[in-house]
């Protein structure tokens, strides 16, 4: 656990003071506040319709269903069709994974030469590339577009990963560019003396010492490009759509009964993957999200 | 085994000059120590040897071969470096044996290689450990293992013992010169110390703003510094360094110090001059702290009133901060010699192993 | 000729990366702001045409709305986030076991897409079924809470959501900024004699300047680019009442047919993300020095 800084000064109280449990009284509220959401959503999902116009959002399901899941899986209608969101789910995980792939081996191997290989330039290039991360996307949408037209790659699965892998490079070079000057450039010399070329030293050299980086860096892509709405929007039209396109249909349908349970359902689907591998190894998101930030 | 030389090297980054005009011989089987303060250059000159960097302009020879453009890998030389760069991913076998593995040598022989050099730095236990698990000491011998495995022709170390404490550093220090002594194998070493320059070398090179100072037996540059530089960064305590005039008397030349209120005379007639100063001419003398000793009459001495201002003690003698008008002279005292601050004592300035330096060009007279 | 090769192959290696960037951020940059300075409507026309989209623009009532939704929502946002944020995290600086779990659950919703939020708290601010009704078995009958579909009060709804979204990201960041101070200053002043709360507003929280300057830029970053919560949670209305510039820029461009004007809209939100990022980014890495 982690150590206050007044540890050692004797600790500004570890006796329940009243202060302490006003402390804990406003974290738990927060707790309640975060937490909320999720649940009223699960629950929701879990309700008939019925119960759900008669009772109050916030009481556990008493008639506690599957149906809702097992229709926004197969049988929701996204659109025209109604098949569920599992065709819609496969076709995230065809985007999102050559797209992290690629992105972030891209990101490796360019932070690998922009700080143990430099070169004139090499600050203004970085920062040029840099700069791709910051900009709103609306501004490359309209020639984007026309570009996947011409290209025959329009609401197909390659363009989107084509167009997550672009406007990737920018973070994942970012994330390993600062973790590879932490790394000695000694080791890099002492390697050229011992006969590795620049692929041998970051295949067998860097790449082993790079675990943790890869792993922020894999989550930071996961998430960014599963979770992404615009480019999936804007480039599926009529084609392949990621799964946050299709929620976005199954809870903003202007057809039928408004299905709340469906929709919780389809949500949770939607949002799983990410919140899975957030639970699981979110103290790696984290360092992703500070050190792309805070450090500049 | 070979011979390296630096011929007329030059080295600047972008418009600013890091060395100028080395030129140095490096005989087979010389331990050959680079010593210099931070930013002299050297080890900018030890990377370019390693073919690490390209000079500017000049030549680096190897075994009489011109080398600049011949890779690292090929030029048969191995570096130890002052951060070990130990991969820190591989078991200290695989750290030894990396360089071997990537010439794609014959199992056989890398096990050959490696069986011979563990047992020399005595690192056959920590074969299976990983960098992380070693302590500062064993880390250096694995990085020297490295370096030894691939018994190159020329070994370059850069400030290897500047990351040990002081104990580990006297240590492998012995290490290190035990090594060169068994093996033979010509070394360039770079170091800030002086006491470890000293130590090692069969030959020093004190490098100062990218320029060679002085090349020399340790001994000699001890002895007979070229310029102040070279005076005051050899030698711990430092040399004291006393402002003054040369003036001629009935035909002697003589220096008159600055700072003694009684305008003291050193006799310099067993000096031996290399250029003759002119009368008045502005001088500097330099005499080391232990030819400045409780009374004794030896040959060529000046005896002399200093006030005691600082004492320090090692055990085995007394670094004591005398006050000599402006200037502060260091002299060493037995330790079990009573000074005590603010004391006046009577102390001998023995001039038998003085140097004589021009004030404005800072050179040997 | 091989050797010159193996010397360049760390360019050689960059250089697809890069030229991807040139062509899709620069080049792309350099149409979209070309085109917006055209006649362009359902294609591209490349006649320069001057300032007409522009003039068009600032004649739109729509626009302005968007202009004034992103101004609230920015500052409220902002504002909301930050406190938000420095609260949490000088809470959860207060040498807690639970912290790490704490941690967790402030922060899951950052790992959510923008659609999935929105589609909870649509849920939960649902006009009838929602907020207003809870509140209202509590006992308050006369309880009303429509914000979601009255054209005034839409844009709290997002701000909401954004808030309860991003909140937690703040707090981390705030937190890595507090404990990256070095302890002994800390220890010096409560040695002093210094209470808790003087040692907070008089020490930690003025040297924490370069984060709270960190967290403002990406939170404007995130504000400017909001359009993924804006579409599910009310697509843009009612009407277009919380319209904001990048919902603007979807909607001229893929379903208006109005390109020209998409390409302004997009071009002067580029610009102001530029104005904010660009002088921070600049300081950064000067100050990070040549490495």
């Amino acid at each position: 656990m982690t150590e206050s800084r007044f540890s050692a000064a004797g600790a500004a109280g570890t006796r329940m003071t009243f202060g302490r449990w006003l402390l804990f009284a406003v974290l738990g509220l927060f707790v309640l506040v975060y937490l909320l959401p999720l649940y009223v959503m699960v629950g929701t999902s879990l309700k008939d319709l019925e119960e759900i116009r008669a009772g109050s959002m916030l009481s556990w399901p008493e008639t506690l269903t599957l149906a809702p899941w097992i229709k926004a899986w197969g049988s929701a209608c996204v659109g025209i069709q109604c098949e569920g969101l599992k065709g819609y789910f496969w076709i995230s995980v065809q985007i999102t994974v050559p797209a992290v792939a690629i992105s972030t081996l891209l990101g490796a191997v360019n932070g690998y030469v922009l700080t143990k290989w430099r070169f004139r330039f090499d600050n203004i290039i970085f920062a040029l590339m840099l700069f791709g991360c910051f900009i709103p996307f609306q501004v490359v949408l309209l020639p984007m577009a026309r570009l996947l037209g011409m290209l025959g790659l329009s609401g197909t699965i390659s363009g989107l990963v084509l167009v997550h892998i672009v406007y990737g490079i920018g973070f994942t070079t970012l994330f390993f560019r600062n973790f590879y000057i932490g790394v000695p450039n000694e080791l890099v010399k002492a390697a050229t003396i011992d006969g590795a070329g620049f692929l041998t030293i970051f295949i067998r050299i860097m790449l082993p010492l790079s675990i943790p980086i890869i792993v922020v860096t894999v989550i930071w892509q996961f998430t960014q490009i599963w979770n992404d709405f615009l480019f999936g929007v804007s480039f599926s039209a009529g084609g392949a759509q990621p799964i946050t396109v299709a929620l976005n249909n199954i809870v903003n349908s202007s057809t039928g009964v408004k299905e709340y349970n469906l929709d919780m359902a389809s949500a949770i689907i939607a949002g799983l993957p990410t919140l899975i591998v957030y639970v699981f190894a979110g103290r790696y998101f984290v360092r992703g999200l500070t050190s792309g930030s805070v450090k500049g | 085994m070979a011979s390296l030389t630096i011929r007329n090297l030059s080295k600047q980054f972008g418009s600013t000059p890091v060395l100028e005009n080395i030129d140095l011989e490096i005989e087979d089987g010389e331990f050959l120590v680079l010593v210099g303060p931070s930013g002299c250059g050297k080890s900018t000159l030890l990377n370019i040897m390693a073919g690490l960097e390209t000079a500017t302009e000049g030549d680096v020879l190897i075994g009489g071969t011109v080398v600049n453009d011949v890779h690292p890998k090929d030029r048969d030389i191995a570096m130890v470096f002052q951060s070990y760069a130990l991969y820190p991913t591989m078991t200290v076998r695989k750290n030894i044996t990396f360089g071997l593995r990537v010439r794609k040598m014959p199992q056989q022989e890398i096990d050959q290689a490696l069986d011979n050099v563990v047992d020399l730095l005595k690192i056959r236990t920590l074969l299976e450990r990983k960098p992380s698990q070693l302590s500062g000491g064993q880390r250096q011998r694995v990085a020297m293992g490295r370096a030894l495995v691939r018994s190159p022709s020329i070994f370059l170390f850069d400030e290897p013992l500047s990351n040990l404490d002081a104990k580990l550093r006297a240590e492998m220090r012995i290490e290190i010169k035990r090594l060169h002594h068994r093996l033979a194998t010509t070394a360039v070493y770079v170091t800030h110390d002086q006491i470890e320059a000293m130590n090692l070398a069969s030959r020093i090179a004190v490098l100062e703003s990218g320029r060679v100072q002085q090349i020399g037996v340790p001994q000699y540059l001890y002895d007979h510094p070229d310029n102040i530089f070279v005076a005051g960064f050899i030698g711990s305590p430092a040399m004291n360094l006393l402002p003054g005039t040369v003036v001629k008397r009935d035909g002697r030349m003589l220096f008159q110090s600055d700072d003694s209120a009684a305008k003291e005379i050193f006799p310099l007639e067993h000096y031996k001059f290399r250029a003759h100063p002119e009368e008045h001419a502005r001088v500097v003398l330099g005499i080391r702290p232990e030819y400045v000793t409780l009374p004794d009459s030896g040959k060529q001495h000046v005896d002399t009133n200093l006030l005691v201002e600082a004492i320090e003690s090692n055990g085995f003698d007394k670094h004591v901060t005398f006050r000599y008008g402006e200037s502060e002279v260091t002299g060493r005292l037995p330790s079990h010699s009573d000074p005590t601050i603010g004391q006046n004592m009577r102390m001998t300035l023995d001039l038998s192993y003085a140097s004589l330096f021009d004030e404005q060009t800072g050179n040997r007279l | 000729m091989f050797r010159w090769l193996q010397s360049q192959l760390p360019k050689i290696v960059l250089a697809p990366s890069f030229a991807a960037v040139t062509v899709f951020v620069y080049g792309f940059i350099g149409w979209t702001a070309y085109v917006s300075f055209t006649r362009s409507k359902l294609l591209p026309r490349y006649q320069f045409e001057g300032l007409l989209q522009y003039r068009k623009l600032w004649q739109m009532d729509r626009w302005y709305v968007a202009l004034d939704n992103l101004l609230v929502f920015s500052v409220l946002f902002i504002l909301f986030c930050m406190v938000l944020g420095l609260l949490l995290a000088v809470l959860l600086d207060q040498r807690i076991r639970v912290e790490g779990a704490l941690r967790t659950i402030y922060l899951y919703p950052m790992a959510l897409s923008f659609i999935v939020t929105g589609t909870a708290w649509k849920w939960l601010l649902n006009p009838g079924l929602g907020v207003q009704k809870v509140v209202r078995e509590f006992g308050f009958e006369n309880f009303e809470f429509d914000w979601l579909v009255d054209p005034e009060m839409a844009i709290y709804t997002i701000v909401i959501a954004g808030v309860w979204q991003s909140s937690g990201f703040v707090m981390a960041m705030f937190l890595a900024g507090l404990r990256s101070i070095d302890d002994e200053i800390i220890k010096a002043a409560y040695i002093d004699g210094a209470s808790l709360p003087r040692i907070y507003f008089g020490i930690i929280i003025p040297s924490m300047r370069p984060v709270f300057l960190s967290a403002f830029i990406v939170l404007a970053h995130l504000a400017i680019k909001s359009f993924d919560l804006i579409i599910v949670l009310t697509r843009g209305g009612p009407g277009y009442a919380t319209d904001m510039p990048a919902t603007f820029m979807y909607a001229m461009a893929f379903s208006r047919g109005r390109i020209g004007l998409a390409a302004a809209s997009a071009t002067i939100m580029m610009v102001t993300v530029i104005a904010i990022v660009v002088p921070y980014l600049y300081s950064e890495l000067r100050n990070k020095g040549n490495d």
